[in-house]
């Protein structure tokens, strides 16, 4: 057994950490769909979470939890969800406040699916989470949370079917900290749309009060969802506000010149497919677009902001385009500032030293060669990138258990001037597949590539894992 | 295990149980569980019932942390009944009860006595069997979209409708089920239609997939899925009244069919006496509870 207990970055600046732990050495779930908190006010306290059920199926869904950096992980179940469900939870992203150790999250709570919003004193409590809000028919909150004058101001980005057909919104409440916060549901989108939005509604804020948002704002649609040839034309719709979305006309800061409405068109009439199901061409991975947007956090740069969104081009399963603005999103860049083909699942985060960092998932190569790429890119100045890759792992393996393979999403913060991030893929222990290395706590055998069981002999087939990575800013 | 026993209130809580010795009494095996009066160390000898992930204890020590109440000396073997905890570097579980391991409880506890994964796949099966709405034996003739389904599909694709598109749609189908016979519920119908979420999303995997020539036992339910969720997330509105199957265990194959008529009589009994006296009077089927239906 060649298990790794001790982690330590690869050359000083990388590491990366299976995180299923020992105790679990014989899961064979699909634990897909990763995101990451990190508590700004204590950076050792790391939050992880995916589709990861209660190991006995009890009555909370488990979150990923580290108390040292992200050495080692443990699952603690505070997440509301229903006993005896083995799912745990549907989406889910959870947030700290930049102060005050609390953890705030919104998720699709099993099994009703309804659209709950979630507060905890704190990550390593055992008690459940406390449910602030719940309602139905909505999709993918994805949240952001920051303290500013005492107060957390959270943020959670969904695809609120209520609101029909101008389904973008993002729920903010004003201060989180109350003993009963309200949360405003604010609509984005003031055009028309194609019955409505996409389910990516991503938020971020600065600490000078600035917030931004960006959304797909679905124009056009042709082909079947439930034949899996659903192709949307869509813009990618940036919003703003200058008090962080808790004034009188939250989000409408940001005006597009061309029709006078709130909400700069960055791109237009783009297309995306958004399937059903992920399909062995599009290595077993569902695809329907992916979104981030992340502000310059130092002081006096709340103007700056990167955007990824992604596309259909041809000859690509969907292609990521990074821009940037630096007034406040009046402008962005003429061209990308980095493309990506064949590429889903971008996540953007900029550290305190302006550097910006772009995670995101490859599929290379084609039939039994396919394998998804893990890559973290940097730049100091948004032109020149570096290129990490954290995992490359075979496509086909293993046959996914559901939809999505790898998850809608998967997640990078910064706090100081490091990047935290988490993404899901194949577990297999081979070294060649982690070019900057690996550390896992479940029991493996490096030498002969093999998950072991708790005996440390048993074999236990690939399946796909959350891994979570630090990289030195 | 005999359905309303302790030991079957026990074990309907708990979805790890094991014989296990008790080691030390305020103690863990883990740094970020605090020793306390209520956490003891318990090496497990044998593992009875077990999800997949933790089938492979025995011969490994674990936190047992032990409910209000109870007691446990050193050198003790006990079965006990448990929920998760913490899982790291090792296992925490906590206890809801423990009994005397006796040589014939631990045999009565063991559906599948070497594969402790199947006793509670056995055990969840039964619960589901109690849950149902009718429990009937057969086999699916036929699977169909729901009517309307193709026109809502091509509507939406046009948008001309309001209902929304989502990757957690269900995408509800119809299988036809040819019954052999009824072992639960009032329905005398020789044809059974049940929903099923043909959707491989991960809201909806686990549902059973049902098709064409699957004989078994099916274990059906009315309203499984609130109203709002069925009016927005499916391409074909669901009713509350018609049947559906959500749980993997809503198919058993015919080899549990024993078990499953056990459990669906308690259940259907445990009903019965429930009913006030007047209220069961006045509403309790003419046919006998398991009616054989030829095709």
């Amino acid at each position: 057994m060649a298990a790794r207990r001790h982690a330590r970055l690869a050359g000083g600046q990388v590491l990366v950490v299976n995180m299923i732990p020992r105790s679990l050495s014989r899961e064979t779930s699909q634990d897909s769909e990763p995101s990451i908190a990190v508590n700004p006010a204590r950076p050792l306290e790391i939050v992880g979470t995916a589709f990861t059920g209660d190991p006995m199926g009890g009555p909370l869904a488990p979150i990923y939890l580290s108390s040292d950096g992200g050495n080692t992980w443990r699952l603690n179940s505070i997440v509301p969800s229903a006993a005896g469900s083995a799912l745990g939870t549907g989406d889910i992203s959870l947030a700290f406040g930049t102060t005050g150790n609390r953890l705030y999250g919104g998720i699709l709570r099993d099994p009703t699916f309804n659209f709950e919003t979630l507060r905890a004193p704190s990550a390593g409590g055992t008690a459940a989470m406390q449910t602030l809000g719940s309602r139905p028919d909505n999709d993918q909150p994805f949240t952001h949370a920051i303290s500013k004058s005492g107060r957390d101001r959270v943020y959670v980005g969904n695809n609120d079917f209520q609101a029909g057909p101008r389904t973008a919104t993002v729920d903010v409440s004003a201060n989180g900290r109350v003993a009963n916060p309200v949360f405003r549901s604010i609509r984005l989108e003031p055009r028309a749309t194609a019955g409505q939005d996409g389910p990516q509604v991503r938020p971020v804020a600065h600490p000078d009060g600035t917030a931004y948002a960006v959304y797909y704002g679905w124009r056009a649609q042709s082909g079947s969802f439930p034949g899996n040839t659903l192709v949307v034309t869509t813009d990618v719709v940036v919003v703003r506000d200058d008090t962080g979305g808790i004034g009188a006309n939250p989000f409408r800061n940001l005006v597009e010149p061309s029709d006078g409405l709130h909400g700069r068109l960055v791109a237009r009439n783009v297309r995306i497919p958004f399937n059903r199901n992920g399909l062995p061409t599009t290595g077993q991975q569902r695809l329907g677009g992916t979104l981030s947007i992340t502000a310059d956090r130092r002081a006096g740069q709340s103007g700056t902001v990167y955007l990824a969104w992604a596309d259909q081009t041809p000859g690509s399963v969907l292609t990521v385009h990074v821009r940037r603005s630096t007034d406040r999103g009046v402008t962005w860049s003429p061209a990308d500032l980095l493309t990506a083909r064949n590429a889903t699942n971008a996540a953007l985060a900029i550290n305190n030293a302006g550097v910006v960092a772009l995670l995101y998932q490859e599929l290379t190569g084609v039939g039994a060669n396919q394998r998804w790429v893990t890559h973290l890119r940097r730049s100091a100045d948004g032109v020149n990138w570096d290129d990490l890759v954290l995992s490359t792992a075979p496509a086909s393996v293993p046959a996914k258990t559901f939809d999505p393979y790898l998850g809608d999403y998967d997640h990078l913060v910064a706090v100081g001037s490091d990047f935290y991030g988490i993404f899901s893929a194949n577990n297999t222990p081979d070294q060649a597949n982690f070019p900057n290395g690996v550390v896992y706590q479940r029991n493996v055998d490096f030498a002969t590539r093999r998950l072991l069981a708790l005996d440390g002999t048993t074999s236990v087939a690939p399946s796909i894992d959350p891994f979570f990575f630090k990289v030195k800013g | 295990m005999t359905p309303g026993s302790r030991s079957g209130s026990l074990i309907e809580q708990a979805r790890f149980v094991f014989q296990g010795t008790v080691k030390k009494v305020k103690a863990t095996t883990l740094k970020s569980v605090p020793a306390s009066d209520r956490t003891i160390i318990v090496r497990v000898d044998r593992v009875i019932q077990s999800p997949e992930a933790l089938s492979d204890y025995a011969g490994h020590d674990v936190t047992v942390q032990m409910a209000p109440g109870e007691k446990v000396r050193p050198g003790e073997t006990l079965i006990f009944y448990t929920t998760g905890w913490i899982f790291g570097d090792s296992l925490a579980v906590q206890s809801v009860g423990h009994e005397e391991a006796t040589a014939p409880r631990v045999a009565a506890m063991s559906a599948h006595p070497e594969d402790p994964v199947r006793t509670l796949h056995a055990t969840a099966a039964m619960a589901q069997a109690a849950r149902a709405d009718l429990v009937v034996t057969g086999r699916v003739s036929s699977v169909r979209v729901p009517a309307g389904a193709k026109a809502r599909a091509k509507a939406l694709a046009g948008g001309t409708t309001t209902e929304r598109i989502s990757e957690h749609a269900p995408m509800w189908q119809e299988a036809v089920i040819d019954v052999d016979e009824t072992h639960k519920g009032r329905e005398r119908r020789r044809q059974v239609v049940v929903r099923f979420p043909s959707s491989t999303d991960v809201r909806w995997y686990r549902a059973p997939k049902f098709h064409a020539g699957q004989e078994g036992i099916f274990l059906l339910h009315k309203q499984q899925v609130p109203a709002a969720a069925a009016k927005t997330a499916s391409l074909a509105g669901l009713k509350a009244s018609e049947y559906t199957a959500l749980d993997p265990e809503d198919f058993q194959p015919l080899e549990q069919l024993p078990q499953i008529r056990l459990a669906a009589s308690a259940s259907a009994t445990r009903r019965r006496s429930a009913r006030p006296a007047r209220l069961a009077s006045r509403t309790r089927p003419k046919a006998r509870p398991s009616g054989k239906r030829g095709r």
